[in-house]
C-alpha cells in the first residue's frame, strides 16, 4: 500500500519536505496541505481527495470553534476602545509609594485584561500603549518594563478565555470549561511569580522602580474611589463570560457570545462605539480566522492521510517505546513545544506536535486537561522566546521609537525564567491546575 | 512578499470585497447567539435553528477568509531564509512557494467539490432535489450551504494564488531587465 516503503521512511520523508519547504518560506498552510494532497495522490488515487474533503468540513463544522471569531471580536473592540486605558488609570493610582508599585499595577492590570480576552496581542498594544510610557517616565529600569508589559500581556491567553484552549479542547477532544478552569490557577500564579520578582528587584535595587511624584501620591481617596469605576466595566465583562461558564449556565461558544455583546455594550455606555469600531473588528475577525483556519486545514487533511498511513499509530509506537519514564517523555514534550516556540508560533506547534503526542499522553495515563494547561505555560514562553517572539514584535509596534527590537528580545530573558519556574510548579504539583475543574 | 509592487489582480479585489462584505457574517452570529442565550436562559424558549445557522454562517466567513488573508499577505510563513538570498535567488524560492500554494488549492478545490457535489446533487425517490439537511431540526439544508462555500472560498484562493503566479513569472522580465 505504502509503494514498498515502510512507515518510518515515509515519516521521515514528510518531516524532511515539510522542513525544507518552510525554511524557505513556504506558507505553513501550503506545506502541509499540499503533502496531504501528494500523499492522496501517490498512495491512494485521486478519488481519496474526497477523504480531505471531507475531514476539511467535518472540522468546520464545529459549534465550539464558533467561540474563535467571538473571542477575536472582543479583544478588538476591547483594544480599540478606551476601557483598557480607563482600566489602567483606575488602579496606577494605587501604586503608593511601593518601589516597583507600578510595575505590579501593571501585572495586575494584565490579569483584568486576561479575562476579557482570549487572544495574544491586544494586549501587549493596549499596556504598550498606555503602561509603557508611565513605567519610563519615572525612570523605571527599562529591560524591567519591557519585560513586564510582555509577559503580563501574554497573560490573555493563559487566563481564561482562551483561544489556544479552544483549539486544543477541539483537536483532542478535551471540555473546553474544564480546560479554561484549570487554567486560571497556572495564570495567576505566574502573574504573582512575576509580582514577587519586581518586588524583590526593586527592594534590591530602589533605582529600578521608583515611587510615583507626589502629586499622584497626595491625591485624595474620595477622587481615587471615583476613578475606581473603571474598573467596574472590564470586571463585568470578565464575569459574563467565565461566570456563565463556571456556573454551567451557557457553553463556551454562548458565553463567547454573552462577552461580545457585553464589550459592544460597554463601549456604547462608556461613549465612543460607532459603526466604524465595528466594522474594523468585522473585518480583522475575518482576516485572523481566514489565516488561523487556513492553517489548521492544511495540517487537518496531512493528518487524516497520515493516520491512514499508520503513521499516528507508528509514532505513538515510538514515544511509547522509548527506554524512559513516562515522565522523562513528557519532559521531552516539553523541550519540544519550547524549542519549537523559538522558531514558530502557538498553533503551528500545536497541529504539529499534537497529533502524535495526545495517544501518546494517553497511553501514559496522563490528565490531558493538565496536558493542556502544561502546553498552555509552554506557549507563554514561546510568546517571549526570540527569535519569534510574538510580544516583542507587538510591542516594538507601539514602543517608543529608541526602543529596538535587540532591547526587547534581551528584556524577556529573566521572564522566561519566571515561566519556567511556573511550568516546574505545575507539573510538581497537579493539583494547581486540576483543583478548580475538580470542585465543578 | 511581492518583489515589485504592482497593482491588485482582479481575484485580488475579488477576495476583498467578498472578505469585507461576507465579515458581517460574524457579527450577524454574534447577535444570533446572544439572542439564543437571552432566549433560552430568560425566556425558557430554545430555538432549534440558532445553533446550526450560526456555525454555518461562521463557515461561510472561515471559507471566504483565506483569499483575502493571501492579498494580505498574512499567512504564516517563516522568512528568516528567503530575506538572506539574493533577489534572483529569491524569485526561485517564492516561485515555488507559488506553485505549492497552487498544487494544495487544486487538490483541495477538487476535495471539497467531491463532497460538496454528493452532498448538494442529491435527490429523493420522487426525484426531487433534496441536499443534504442538518441531522434533525430544523431540516434546514445548511451543511449543503456549508459546503458550497467551501467550494467557493477555495476556488476565489486558487484564483488569487494563481493571479500571483502569473504576476510573479512576469516580473522575472522585469527582474532581468534590470539587471
Amino acid at each position: 500500500m505504502l509503494l514498498g516503503l515502510d512507515i518510518a521512511t515515509w515519516s521521515l520523508l514528510i518531516v524532511a519536505i515539510m522542513v525544507g519547504l518552510l525554511v524557505i518560506g513556504v506558507p505553513l498552510a501550503f506545506t502541509t496541505g499540499a503533502i496531504a494532497v501528494a500523499l492522496c495522490l501517490m498512495l491512494f488515487g485521486p478519488q481519496s481527495l474526497f477523504l480531505i474533503g471531507s475531514r476539511t468540513f467535518t472540522f468546520l463544522d464545529s459549534y465550539t470553534l464558533v467561540s474563535v471569531p467571538f473571542f477575536i471580536y472582543m479583544a478588538v473592540i476591547l483594544e480599540k476602545s478606551g476601557l483598557a486605558t480607563d482600566l489602567y488609570n483606575a488602579l496606577n493610582v494605587w501604586a503608593g509609594r511601593v518601589r516597583g508599585g507600578l510595575a505590579v499595577v501593571t501585572t495586575g492590570v494584565g490579569v483584568v485584561l486576561a479575562a476579557t480576552v482570549g487572544v495574544i496581542g491586544g494586549e501587549i498594544v493596549v499596556l504598550g500603549l498606555v503602561a509603557l510610557p508611565q513605567l519610563l517616565r519615572l525612570g523605571y529600569d527599562r529591560k524591567l518594563a519591557i519585560g513586564t508589559v510582555c509577559a503580563s500581556g501574554s497573560l490573555g491567553t493563559m487566563i481564561p478565555p482562551s483561544i489556544i484552549l479552544v483549539f486544543y479542547g477541539i483537536t483532542t477532544g478535551t471540555d473546553v470549561a474544564d480546560l479554561f478552569l484549570a487554567s486560571l490557577m497556572p495564570g495567576l500564579l505566574l502573574a504573582a511569580i512575576y509580582i514577587a520578582y519586581i518586588l524583590i528587584r526593586c527592594t534590591i535595587n530602589p533605582a529600578m522602580g521608583p515611587a510615583p511624584p507626589p502629586e499622584q501620591l497626595n491625591m485624595p481617596f474620595s477622587q481615587k474611589l471615583a476613578l475606581l469605576k473603571g474598573v467596574a466595566l472590564p470586571l463585568l465583562i470578565a464575569f459574563s463570560v467565565m461566570g456563565s461558564i463556571y456556573l454551567g449556565v451557557a457553553s463556551v461558544t454562548e458565553s463567547a457570545a454573552v462577552g461580545a455583546v457585553a464589550v459592544t455594550l460597554a463601549v456604547f455606555l462608556r461613549g465612543g462605539l460607532d459603526v466604524s469600531m465595528v466594522r474594523d473588528a468585522a473585518w480583522q475577525t475575518m482576516s485572523t480566522c481566514g489565516m488561523v483556519m487556513w492553517l489548521v486545514l492544511g495540517t487537518n487533511a496531512l493528518i487524516g492521510v497520515y493516520t491512514i498511513m499508520g503513521g499516528i499509530d507508528f509514532a505513538k509506537g515510538l514515544l511509547t517505546g522509548l527506554p524512559f519514564s513516562p515522565f522523562v517523555v513528557l519532559l521531552i514534550m516539553m523541550a519540544v513545544w519550547i524549542f519549537l516556540g523559538f522558531f514558530i508560533d502557538w498553533i503551528g506547534i500545536m497541529l504539529l506536535t499534537m497529533p502524535i503526542f495526545i495517544p501518546a499522553a494517553k497511553a501514559f495515563g496522563f490528565d490531558l486537561v493538565w496536558f493542556g494547561v502544561l502546553f498552555n505555560i509552554c506557549m507563554q514562553i514561546a510568546y517571549l522566546s526570540p527569535p519569534f517572539a510574538p510580544a516583542a514584535f507587538y510591542l516594538k509596534g507601539v514602543a517608543p521609537k529608541d526602543m529596538t527590537l535587540d532591547e526587547i528580545f534581551s528584556a524577556m530573558w529573566p521572564f522566561i525564567g519566571l515561566q519556567i519556574i511556573g511550568l516546574v510548579l505545575v507539573v510538581s504539583f497537579p493539583r494547581i491546575a486540576t483543583w478548580l475543574p475538580s470542585l465543578n | 512578499m511581492a518583489l515589485v509592487n504592482s497593482a491588485p489582480s482582479l481575484p485580488d479585489r475579488i477576495a476583498v470585497s467578498v472578505g469585507q462584505s461576507f465579515s458581517w457574517l460574524f457579527i450577524v452570529a454574534i447577535i444570533l447567539s446572544a439572542y439564543e442565550v437571552m432566549m433560552r436562559y430568560a425566556f425558557g424558549a430554545p430555538s432549534s435553528w440558532a445553533l446550526p445557522t450560526t456555525t454555518m454562517l461562521c463557515q461561510i466567513g472561515f471559507a471566504l477568509g483565506g483569499a483575502w488573508c493571501m492579498v494580505k499577505g498574512e499567512h504564516i510563513r517563516i522568512t528568516f531564509v528567503p530575506d538572506q538570498l539574493s533577489p534572483g535567488k529569491r524569485w526561485w524560492v517564492e516561485l515555488i512557494a507559488l506553485l505549492t500554494g497552487v498544487f494544495y488549492l487544486g487538490g483541495l478545490l477538487y476535495a471539497v467539490w467531491l463532497d460538496a457535489k454528493a452532498s448538494i446533487w442529491k435527490f429523493g425517490f420522487d426525484g426531487a432535489w433534496a441536499p443534504e439537511n442538518t441531522p434533525g431540526p430544523p431540516n434546514w439544508p445548511l451543511p449543503s450551504i456549508g459546503k458550497a462555500a467551501l467550494v467557493i472560498g477555495s476556488a476565489l484562493f486558487l484564483a488569487v494564488v494563481v493571479s500571483h503566479l502569473i504576476r510573479h513569472i512576469a516580473q522575472k522580465k522585469t527582474l532581468q531587465e534590470q539587471r
